[in-house]
């Protein structure tokens, strides 16, 4: 019996100590927490509920926890700003600030050039670093046309959301995917790609190259030679020149798709890309076509 | 003469490969077309003076400079000019080139005549004026090099002949064959300039040299001209990269540039020797600046040697007259195989900075594939600059710039140094470089 309460005392002054010790501190926490405690304003923490979280930064914002702050702040009253979240995300900020929402004009990231091995030569073998930051420091890089896009994917190295492909030596835009976030657009040495309003029939003259029409031709089957046949078709003046390259603004353009029609080289496209295996099949599906209507015309001609 | 051997030496010993140490500059002259860019340096180009059809002549003024950076740019032969139109340079920006067809007369402008100098101001004008830009490779503008930002005073004029690069000759052979030239220049620079002191410093592999330019040396002694301290030759281990500026000032003078700063900033000049023999040359004879003395070589070369061209001419046809090529060319260098360029197209021009072009074949050119770091620091050893070049390629490949800050990107000179002495074979010196581009681009926005 004696053994037993020369233990229990033996822990209980360690337990004791233990204890205090523990309820001092948890006294300082409380008073501390009570004293020196930070307002937060509870708007921002719902709101950074409401936005997707995956911190794209193509709001302009660090993330978005940045974003949140700024819009709960009042610093930004624009609500839609979140790319990656797209119209739900703008009309849940919106209902979340008790503020009308504004208007959401969904953008995508476009690449200008259509130059991929098909209609592009090259004119030396690259064996250095496999990245187009590097590749443009020697002579713009080993494609024949010198502003046409390298395939080395630097803009699918920085994709987050699994939009872009690299096929032949071209980089694509999957419009589906893409959030329009922007880091492609920095990430492109050769500034090929931009933000363009998201319209299922885009008509964009995808080219930038600014060489004269006869260097062109020598350098890309695709690529735009300043004919000016699309200014003279377009009905509403959307298309101007600009050193050797039709423009086309995206804010005039009615989609009617006259200019594509002229176009003598393919150089202007109409609609955007959904998704590599789609694309392959599209492709493969106007091949065929095409060779049919050329075996059907050289049938004719034989037959006449 | 004296002799300079650090304790410690940083850098490596590529073989030399100097097989045309022995080929006195032969001068190749009838070429039939010439195609002249007019940005070869340095900063912002020159604007077109002469249209399609115009007839000039060697040293006619073609190009005017569009800033005060910039240098005019000369004809190099007498012709007609056939056409004026854009192609891309090196870096890939486009510029205006100036195709010439040659009559073959190589007759020489009536405004080719030799400079009246009197003071500081008229020699650095002069300098400019006949289009003379840094002909060591970097082809920086020489009157503005010449020219230090106010107060900071130059007391050491350093002459770089120690091209440590492998197979180039070129600068070797000017001192042999033009040393009354070389040592007019200094005695030019030093007189305007008022730069008490020249050394002109050398590799341990060009002591045939020493003799020659001492000789020359000993001639102008005493004259009015003469630098107050004198002229004096160092000779410095042969060590890749030993003809590196900063590298050489702490080697020559044991003088840091600070990160970022200027030679002038320690109160040095640095001349490559062809640039100084260019100076005295011009100071004889007023011709601006049309030729250069380029090293050909390489495993695909049929006929190495030295030889003096036109600036503008093709490449092409510089190898056609030397004497054609032995093998099927794998890979073309504009510059030494540590630091050069490889080009694109045998149509390319020669430019004022050229001073070698190498052609290598299949098994020369062959670049071994990149594997994975062991981490065995030999890079570390190597940079002349005290870097750590793994961990500048570490943070380049993630794209840290604040890392890339703390580590010093910037002082990088891109020796080549890491990558060359590598087992792993990795693309150290590449992944720096566009780590110095991000810093650039970051420091700008």
């Amino acid at each position: 019996m004696e053994l037993i309460v020369l233990q229990s005392s033996n822990i209980l002054m360690p337990a004791l100590i233990g204890g205090g010790t523990a309820l001092l501190l948890g006294i300082v926490i409380v008073l501390v927490f009570r004293f020196f405690s930070v307002e937060e304003d509870p708007m921002v923490e719902e709101l950074n509920s409401v936005l997707p979280g995956v911190n794209c930064g193509g709001c302009g914002y660090s993330g978005c926890l940045g974003y949140a702050s700024a819009l709960a702040s009042g610093e930004d009253s624009n609500t839609s700003k979140c790319t990656a979240g797209g119209l739900e995300t703008a009309e849940a900020v919106a209902l979340t600030l008790g503020t009308a929402p504004q208007e959401y004009i969904p953008q995508v990231a476009y690449v200008f050039c259509q130059g991929s091995g098909e209609y592009t030569t090259k004119r030396y073998e690259y064996t250095g670093t496999p990245n187009c930051a590097s590749a443009t420091g020697l002579f713009a890089g080993p494609n024949s046309c010198t502003y046409g896009c390298l395939g080395f994917g630097d803009c699918y190295d920085v994709c987050e959301f699994d939009a872009i492909w690299i096929d032949d030596g071209l980089a694509h835009v999957n419009s589906e995917n893409c959030t329009a976030c922007g880091k492609c657009v920095i990430a492109c040495p050769k500034d090929l790609i931009s933000l363009i309003p998201k319209h299922e029939l885009a008509t964009v003259n995808s080219c930038r190259n600014h060489w004269p029409a006869a260097a062109t031709r020598k350098n890309c089957k695709i690529g735009c030679i300043a004919c000016r046949l699309c200014i003279k078709a377009c009905p509403v003046d959307a298309i101007h020149m600009e050193d050797n390259l039709a423009v086309i603004d995206q804010e005039i353009c009615i989609h009617c798709g006259e200019c594509v029609k002229v176009c003598p080289t393919n150089s202007i496209s109409e609609g955007l890309l959904k998704g590599m295996a789609e694309e392959k099949a599209l492709r493969a599906a106007a091949k065929a076509e095409k060779e049919a209507e050329e075996a059907a015309a050289k049938a004719e001609k034989e037959a006449s | 003469m004296r002799f300079k051997w650090p304790a410690k030496l940083q850098g490596v010993h590529p073989r030399q490969n100097k097989n045309t140490a022995n080929s006195a500059i032969e001068k190749i002259r009838g070429f039939d077309t010439v195609s002249i860019p007019l940005d070869m340096q340095f900063g912002p180009g020159c604007e077109s003076l002469v249209k399609k059809g115009d007839h000039v002549e060697i040293g006619q003024k073609i190009g005017e400079p569009l800033g005060a950076w910039c240098v005019p740019i000369h004809a190099s032969v007498s012709g007609t000019v056939k056409s004026v139109k854009k192609e891309i340079l090196s870096d890939g920006t486009p510029v205006e080139y100036v195709n010439i067809d040659s009559d073959g007369k190589d007759s020489v402008s009536a405004e080719v005549k030799p400079p009246q100098v009197h003071d500081r101001a008229d020699f650095l004008a002069a300098v400019r004026a006949s289009g003379l830009v840094g002909l060591g490779g970097a082809a920086f503008p020489t009157h503005v090099k010449m020219n230090p930002p106010p107060g900071k005073t130059i007391d050491t004029l350093i002459i770089n002949a120690a091209e440590c690069e492998p197979y180039i000759t070129s600068d070797h052979r000017i001192c042999l064959e033009y040393p009354q030239q070389i040592i007019k220049g200094i005695t030019l620079t030093c007189h305007y300039l008022n730069i008490p002191t020249a050394v002109i410093a050398l590799e341990d592999n060009k002591r045939d040299v020493v003799t020659v330019l001492q000789r020359e040396i000993d001639k102008v002694k005493g004259t009015l001209d003469y630098p107050e301290q004198g002229i004096s030759i160092t000779v410095l281990p042969t060590q890749y990269p030993t003809g590196a500026e900063k590298v050489l000032i702490k080697l020559v003078n044991e003088r840091i540039v600070p990160e970022g700063g200027l030679p002038a900033d320690v109160g040095v000049l640095v001349q490559n020797v062809g640039t100084i023999r260019y100076v005295g040359e011009y100071f004889e004879t007023g011709m601006p600046l049309v030729s250069k003395i380029i090293t050909l070589d390489g495993s695909a070369v049929q006929k190495p040697g030295n030889y003096e061209v036109p600036i503008g001419a093709i490449i092409e046809d510089v190898v056609e007259k030397s004497g054609g090529c032995r093998t099927e060319i794998a890979k073309v260098i504009m510059g030494g195989p540590m630091m050069g360029v490889s080009i694109d197209d045998l149509s390319r021009s020669i430019l004022k900075a050229n001073n070698a072009i190498l052609m290598l074949d299949e098994k020369d050119a062959t670049l071994p594939t990149e594997i994975a770091c062991i981490q065995c620091g030999r890079c570390t050893f190597a940079c002349p600059m005290l870097l750590m070049p793994t961990t500048l390629d570490k943070a380049a490949r993630a794209q840290d710039i604040s890392k890339l800050n703390d580590y010093h990107v910037m002082n990088c000179i891109e020796c080549g140094c890491c990558t060359y002495v590598c087992p792993s074979k990795r693309y150290l010196l590449q992944n720096i470089r566009i780590g110095k581009t991000l810093v650039k681009q970051a420091s700008k926005n």
